[in-house]
């Protein structure tokens, strides 16, 4: 049996910010996940705005709410620093960017690569759009278009012009077909980000331009050393746009955050749960198993945050379960997990889906709780997409839950196991 | 506001007017073909597929299943390259061995007309034998009959004659809905139309208005101000990821065939007198085709469901007659004799496979009342792409794509996939797969664009399959909105308005059987279109509109 102070179930925002803040305050750190899942599928961009909103329906000391979204952001800003991907902002500015479907996402957190890129803040702003030949993700006319139409329609402040131009990426084999990571991989070449200026620069009069705006293929490991080439290269403020998965960017982010456990110490397997055993109201031991290696880890708190469907914390076959500890589903508030389908599904498309809302209620200290409010096992708590209440693709703040509730985790386990949690 | 004269004008872009469209152009008359929505977006869409006689009918009409077997090999000579086989496997579910006597004749006698067909004679199979073909049979099962049917890509089928119609001089217009059917007296001299997408109004005038509209047959007779019945059923199917069996299998009453890289499992037959616009799956049905399977196929409920289709069929009015013995015979009405109103015809009833015969028929009642003596070449003549046989092996290499890519496109198009891959050489880009699951390059979906009518994403998909597969437009939709709007030249509104009714579409199918394994891809796919896009903003839907 391999004891461990605190355990998290998942690798993700979530439990990758679980963990480090568990670490960081000297305890003994295990981090258990099957693989990547829905952090690293992301945009990269980290969205607050209703996680406060969120928040108030959890913990009862609302003043200690912006505080401590404040000490998350605080915590990931420094935690990618020393990761090597700088990112930058804070839950008080709403960052605007444009995104690959030619749409504009309110957004908070971004990696410096994406920064420049806030409408907000580009008064005057003449943004041209950069694609690559042979590479379908990103269409560059059609965003320009779109861009705008959305500034024609007041959906966006009209304070830019935009074209766009498409170019043939240097020391690419196929004519099409390309796909970002492929692109990305070439940028980790410090002279194919030299001869990609290149390109563009003979395409067009760069001096008519103030931005370019990219498609987020920077590099996988090294966008900001890309980034400062091509915008010394071509004197143009640059920027990543957000993208749809396969994201470089999110799995960017999820590197980082893994080089971040690394930094302190945090112990990670990969690996499946396979059982778990109680005793006085707790979770004794957790068996899991890799390959043919078994590991029994006798956890102080297990901090469960393995996601809703994509990551397979939440499943639905015949009925909704968490298939770990079998922890009671809510769909907001109501415990259903036998709920037809057809009552949780609305006609259109583009409305709440309750199933969305599917995951664990928690007590105000994050511990999953039964139908009667009862916390079911004194050291499991559970942050991020495993909750119940919030659909993170229509509230927006999906990745600032998952990190804000990954944190509280932390210092609760931290509370719990006597050490120096600050957590009221 | 566009008026014209024409000789004929077909209401309904479903297999049976787009059959007519090309009889009519074919034998010289000046036809207009007008859909309300797209070409096979209505009953023939949502069909399996099969090119058969149909067992099911050889009890009650036999000559129904005899014809059906005819026409199919007709239809198999002018498109072969729609055509793929479907070997079928009919299992003895478990107490049903002693039927096996009584089926044999029926059977036996079926296969006298595999000829027309191009079928194998059946084949019985011992338990075992059948479990080594299709590991995932039933222990249960007491054994099995194979039979042996074509299958056909019904919507390049219907597309096929519509080009054929447009070759032979007719003019096309899909989205564009009746709104009247114009009468001096009891003579109707023509239509008025509204174009779905446009907003515009026309009005055009021809000496026999066809109402071949399936479904909506009652609805255009409406129109026209006389009274018309049908008994429509309903039908629905559901799909799944992959190709679960390698032969198609027969369950207690309901059957599941590979199709495409998919599998479809259906069919439902019961009474539906609701608007046919409005036809959905539910629950319920969805639970009857999964249980009737599972019999055969005890792990059908492991598979991963994508989304299912309903239909409705047009079938003709049978008062009193039970849903599941309804006539599949067609009839061509003449409402001049019916109604005294001259210068309309309805056609109902059928089956798809016999579509062409249908169309002949009534095409020789329209030369008849307007004296005219020209043969019928549907027959003989090929359909475009059936010409002759393209070589995918050949195409790849030239074109440096993929065999899988050109092998698809060659299934679709035929002799003609080289126009369609042309495109290739001077835009390498367009080599890029768009729809990554089927495959679909945007080469093809240009093409469809250009020379299939496409306007929509709806429309791109019915010619291409584009948004088809296990991820259900998540990665196609906004890339081929922008492939849509660039190529047609259209502003960027459209390309958001095309997202959104795209995915409201594909929804409509999902909704009904969403769970298990696709609730991982819906997560995905809501995060990319509603949190990445945020196209539930209701500002951005409001501007698209």
């Amino acid at each position: 049996m391999m004891k461990t102070d605190v355990l998290v179930i998942g690798g993700g925002a979530a439990g990758a910010m679980a963990a480090t803040t568990a670490a960081r305050s000297g305890f003994d750190t295990t981090l258990v996940r099957q693989g990547y899942g829905a952090t690293a599928l992301s945009t990269g961009a980290v969205d607050l705005s209703e996680v406060a909103e969120w928040l108030r329906g959890i913990v009862t000391n609302a003043e200690m709410i912006h505080p401590t979204v404040d000490t998350v952001v605080a915590d990931f800003l420094g935690l990618m620093a020393e990761a090597n991907y700088a990112y930058v902002g804070s839950q008080d500015k709403d960052l605007i960017l444009i995104n690959a479907m030619g749409t504009v996402k309110s957004t908070h957190l971004v990696p410096e690569t994406m920064a420049a890129g806030d409408l907000e803040s580009i008064e005057g702003a003449r943004l041209l759009f950069v694609g690559v030949q042979g590479y379908p993700d990103f269409d560059a006319t059609y965003l320009s278009k779109s861009l705008r139409f959305l500034s024609d329609c007041g959906l966006v402040r009209t304070c830019f012009e935009t074209a766009s131009l498409e170019i043939e990426f240097p020391r690419v084999v196929h004519t099409a077909n390309l796909s970002s990571f492929e692109l990305a991989q070439l940028m980790d070449d410090e002279e194919v980000v030299l001869e990609m200026a290149k390109c563009v620069q003979e395409k067009a009069d760069l001096n008519q331009y103030t931005h370019l705006a990219l498609p987020p293929i920077l590099g996988r490991d090294n966008s900001a050393r890309a980034l400062a080439i091509l915008q010394d290269q071509t004197a143009l403020c640059c920027f990543e746009v957000l993208s749809l998965p396969p994201s470089v960017p999110g799995f960017r982010m999820q590197r980082a955050l893994d080089r971040a456990m690394k930094h302190r110490d945090v112990r990670i397997i990969h690996a499946s749960v396979e059982s778990f055993s109680e005793s006085k109201g707790g979770i004794r031991s957790v068996r899991v198993v890799e390959k043919e290696t078994e590991y029994v880890l006798d956890p102080g708190v297990v901090i469960l945050a393995s996601g809703k469907f994509i990551g397979g914390g939440i499943q639905r076959t015949d009925r909704l379960r968490e298939p770990i500890f079998d922890l009671p589903v809510f769909v907001d508030s109501d415990c259903a997990p036998d709920a037809e389908m057809g009552t949780l599904l609305a006609e259109r498309f583009v409305s709440e889906q309750r199933i969305f809302k599917a995951g664990l209620q928690v007590d105000e200290r994050f511990h999953p709780v039964s139908p009667d409010g009862q916390v079911i096992y004194s050291n499991l708590l559970a942050a991020g997409a495993v909750l119940a209440g919030y659909d993170y693709s229509l509230g927006q703040g999906g990745l600032g839950v998952s990190m804000v509730s990954g944190h509280l985790c932390a210092q609760v386990a931290l509370d719990q196991l006597g050490g120096k949690g600050v957590f009221v | 506001m566009p008026s014209a004269e024409y000789e004929v004008i077909v209401i309904g872009g479903g297999i049976t007017g787009a059959g007519i469209a090309r009889d009519c152009a074919m034998r010289g008359f000046k036809t207009l073909l007008l859909e309300k929505k797209d070409f096979s977006a209505g009953t023939t869409g949502t069909c399996m597929g099969m090119l058969h006689g149909g067992v099911r009918y050889m009890a009650t009409e036999p000559e129904v299943t005899k014809l059906s077997c005819i026409e199919s090999g007709i239809v198999q000579r002018l498109a072969p390259h729609l055509i793929f086989r479907i070997p079928w496997i009919m299992p003895l579910l478990a107490g049903s061995r002693a039927n096996l006597q009584a089926f044999l004749p029926a059977i036996t006698h079926y296969d006298e007309w595999g000829k027309f067909k191009n079928s194998k004679p059946h084949v019985v199979l011992s338990a075992e034998e059948a479990r080594t073909l299709e590991p995932s049979l039933s222990p249960d099962i007491e054994g099995a009959i194979t039979i042996d049917e074509p299958g056909v890509d019904v919507f390049r089928l219907v597309i096929a004659n519509v080009i054929s119609a447009a070759e032979h001089g007719a003019e096309i217009r899909n989205h564009t809905r009746v709104t009247g059917i114009l009468r001096d007296g009891n003579q109707v001299y023509g239509v008025q139309t509204q174009d779905t997408l446009t907003g515009e109004v026309g009005e055009y005038h021809a000496a026999y208005v066809v109402n071949a509209a399936g479904p909506w047959t009652p609805q255009v007779a409406a129109l026209a101000g006389v009274p018309f019945k049908l008994c429509p059923t309903k039908g629905i199917h559901i799909i799944f990821d992959r190709r679960i069996t390698s032969t198609a299998v027969s369950g207690a009453g309901a059957s599941l065939l590979p199709h495409e890289n998919t599998s479809i499992c259906g069919l439902t037959d019961t009474f539906f007198f609701l608007d046919p616009d409005e036809v959905r799956s539910n629950r319920e049905e969805v639970e009857h085709l999964l249980s009737s399977m599972e019999k055969a196929i005890p792990s059908i409920r492991q598979a991963r469901i994508i989304r299912t289709m309903a239909g409705v069929r047009p079938l003709l009015d049978q008062p009193g007659t039970d849903e599941r013995q309804l006539t599949r015979h067609y009839k061509v009405y003449d409402h001049e004799e019916l109604d005294e109103v001259r210068g309309f015809l309805t056609i109902a009833g059928g089956k798809m496979v016999i579509y062409r015969i249908m169309a002949e028929d009534l095409t020789n009642l329209l030369c008849r009342k307007l004296g005219r003596e020209d043969s019928c070449r549907t027959k003989e003549d090929p359909l475009p792409g059936g010409e002759e046989q393209a070589n995918p092996t050949a195409l790849a290499e030239e074109f440096g794509l993929p065999l899988y890519t050109v092998a698809r496109v060659v299934s679709r198009h035929g002799a003609r996939a080289r126009r369609v891959l042309e495109r290739c050489r001077e835009e390498p880009q367009s080599k890029s797969h768009v729809c990554v699951c089927e495959p679909v390059t945007e080469a093809e979906i240009r093409y469809a664009i250009t020379h299939e009518w496409a306007r929509t994403l709806d429309d791109v998909r019915r010619r291409t399959r584009l948004g088809m597969g296990p991820c259900q437009g998540c990665h196609c939709t906004k890339i081929a909105a922008g492939v849509l709007v660039d190529e047609r030249g259209e502003p960027a509104k459209r390309g958001h308005q095309e997202v959104l009714d795209f995915l409201q579409e594909r929804w409509k199918g999902r909704e009904p059987v969403l769970t298990g394994a696709q609730l991982r891809q819906e997560e995905l796919l809501r995060a990319c279109y509603l949190g990445v896009g945020g196209y539930h903003n209701p500002a951005l839907e409001r501007v698209s509109q």
